[in-house]
């Protein structure tokens, strides 16, 4: 036998075995391995060290999983000093974070590598944080009920993506007021879209069809559409409808049954998936996606589906390493892209200002009541831009 | 909504066209290539509990970091070489080993079963020098072109065949009979 020949068979041979070993192990389960495993190479190496940290750690209130922590000190209308300028919030640094808006009022998720992650109700008038609650490790992808829930999928038992299940926080009480177990993933990662309308959340992550749940009548349903709302990742309310991409396709489904009414067909659309983001707003259904003349923003008309404008936007990006966010209302519709912000016109999607954009990556954005929230993670920051900002040219 | 993922997009000056590049979601990458970075880990470690703790590493730091090495060429280039600087560290290896005795008991399943010959071969492969051993594992492993290997080691491709051709023929060399250099 040739080494060639050797080679390739033991090539092969180990590749085998190496499938033997079982799926890849869920990554929040091997983040906090690592974590305790670095822990206790901290304790062997710096034993004085520790018992410093651990008697700081130990004299720190550790608040329960759902518990409320009121926020006495924080700020109100005036900002802190050190604040770029009077429409921004101090909300506390973050590994990455999501931004949620609706009835309630504002809510941001902040994502922490080394702790469970926490949700920030935030008083969009008053500029100021009203309620921090610890919502568990792994939390993601909020979202604002009509009647001001909010909403957000997390791990079931706390380590495993899988199996998640769906949070309702009460705006009345900042509590955790229901779960509601969702059907198990067939892959280990989180959820990729949710929204909620008419009263119904609908959640969709890898594998599975769209899943809604009822959350009065406690019920949860998955739609699959003979396969065409498997593998959904994106999702928009416009029109009354609900708008569901995965990979190749844009379909318009009805929320009261969840059955596809339509999918897009249009070449420009198609030349743009999958889509970066959806978003509902300003009479439109919005995608941002990729053709081939780099980034575009379609404007469709939710009754039939049409696309009514195309609008080029790599000239006005940055043009590096990007991350996008769409948001729109009545009155604004906003894009960010990488480190610029973008404003489009609400009927002909061409893009009426650029200005830089606070935060990269990990950030959030949210669009409500004709103002523009964004977060930066990293200097721990809400940004808020206003009637005033937008307002100009 | 915000797009988890990103896109890069390149504006060659002067030219017409626009070149974009959607960067593949982590959870995809990481589910494709897992196994056979622990294959690639466990050739040059040969110990499958440092293979894949070698391999994890390897895989959360691309998790980390994955806005900027999602958009490498060779994001998969990327995790191997992590993977291999740590697979091949003799501290981490007795560390991990140190870790899978203490935890024997508590293993989910006993390590794969390999082939004899297969066995031998990746031993074989392991007792030569660091860039020879990385060079034959990529090549049979990975079935990468001696260019990708050259860019993955950071040298020419004429030295990659070297390292082949030297690494081919010691393995010959060392397999024994019924083993011939091709």
């Amino acid at each position: 036998m040739s080494v060639d020949t050797g080679g390739r068979r033991a090539a092969q041979a180990l590749l085998q075995a190496s499938e033997r070993l079982g799926p890849p192990p869920d990554l929040g389960r091997l983040r906090r391995r690592r974590r305790r495993r670095a822990a206790g190479r901290a304790t062997l190496a710096f034993a004085a060290v520790l018992v410093a940290v651990a008697v700081a750690v130990a004299g720190r209130a550790v608040p329960g999983l759902d518990r409320v922590v009121p926020d006495p000190a924080a700020p109100a209308a005036a900002p802190p000093p050190g604040n770029p300028g009077p429409d921004t919030i101090d909300v506390g640094p973050a590994d990455a974070s999501e931004l949620a808006a609706g009835a309630s009022g504002l809510w941001l998720l902040n994502h922490h590598n080394d702790r469970g992650n926490e949700l920030v109700r935030v008083d969009p008038g008053g500029l100021r944080v009203t309620a921090r609650i610890e919502i568990g490790s792994s939390a993601s992808t909020p979202a604002v009920g009509e009647d001001g829930s909010l909403f957000a999928v997390r791990p079931r038992n706390g380590t495993r993506p899988d199996r998640p299940e769906l949070v309702r926080v009460d705006p009345a009480t900042n509590r955790v007021a229901a779960t509601f177990v969702l059907p198990s993933a067939s892959r280990p990662y989180g959820v990729t879209g949710l929204v909620a309308t008419r009263g119904m959340v609908w959640v969709a992550y890898p594998g599975r069809g769209l899943v809604r749940v009822d959350p009065a009548a406690r019920t949860t349903r998955e739609f699959t559409a003979g396969g065409r709302l498997v593998g959904v990742d994106r999702l928009a309310v416009a029109g009354g409808r609900l708008w569901a991409a995965n990979g190749r396709e844009l379909h318009r489904v009805d929320p009261r049954d969840g059955t596809v009414e339509a999918t897009v067909g249009d070449r420009d659309l198609r030349a743009a998936m999958p889509p970066a983001a959806l978003a509902g707003g300003a009479g439109g259904l919005w995608v941002h996606g990729f053709g081939p003349d780099g980034e575009r923003l379609l404007r469709l008309d939710p009754a039939s589906g049409r696309v009514q404008a195309v609008t080029a936007l790599s000239e006005r990006t940055d043009g590096r390493l990007v991350q996008v966010d769409l948001g729109a209302d009545d009155r604004v519709v906003a894009i960010r892209s990488g480190s610029r912000l973008l404003l489009a016109d609400p009927d002909q999607g061409a893009v009426s200002a650029a200005m830089p954009a606070p935060g990269t990556r990990g950030a959030g954005m949210a669009v409500r009541a004709g103002v523009i929230w964004l977060s930066d993670p990293a200097k721990g920051r809400l940004v808020r831009i206003g009637p005033a900002v937008l307002g100009r040219p | 909504m915000r797009g988890t993922e990103g896109a890069e997009v390149a504006h060659p000056k002067g030219a017409d066209a626009v070149v974009v590049r959607l960067p593949e979601r982590f959870e995809q990458f990481y589910e494709r290539e897992y196994h056979r970075v622990v294959g690639f880990a466990y050739a040059l470690a040969g110990s499958w509990e440092a293979a894949e703790d070698a391999s994890q590493e390897a895989f959360l730091r691309a998790h980390r970091d994955w806005g900027r090495v999602g958009h490498l060429d060779q994001p998969g280039a990327w995790v191997r070489r992590v993977a291999a600087n740590l697979a091949i560290s003799a501290f981490r290896r007795r560390l991990a080993e140190a870790r899978a005795l203490v935890h024997l008991a508590a293993r989910r399943q006993p390590d794969p079963p390999l082939r004899p010959e297969a066995v031998d071969f990746w031993r074989a492969v392991r007792s030569l020098p660091s860039r020879q051993r990385q060079a034959v594992a990529l090549f049979y492993l990975e079935d990468w072109p001696t260019a990708d290997i050259a860019r993955f080691l950071g040298c020419t491709e004429t030295t990659v065949r070297g390292h082949l051709h030297r690494g081919r023929a010691a393995l010959a060399r060392r397999l024994g009979e019924g083993w011939e250099k091709a």
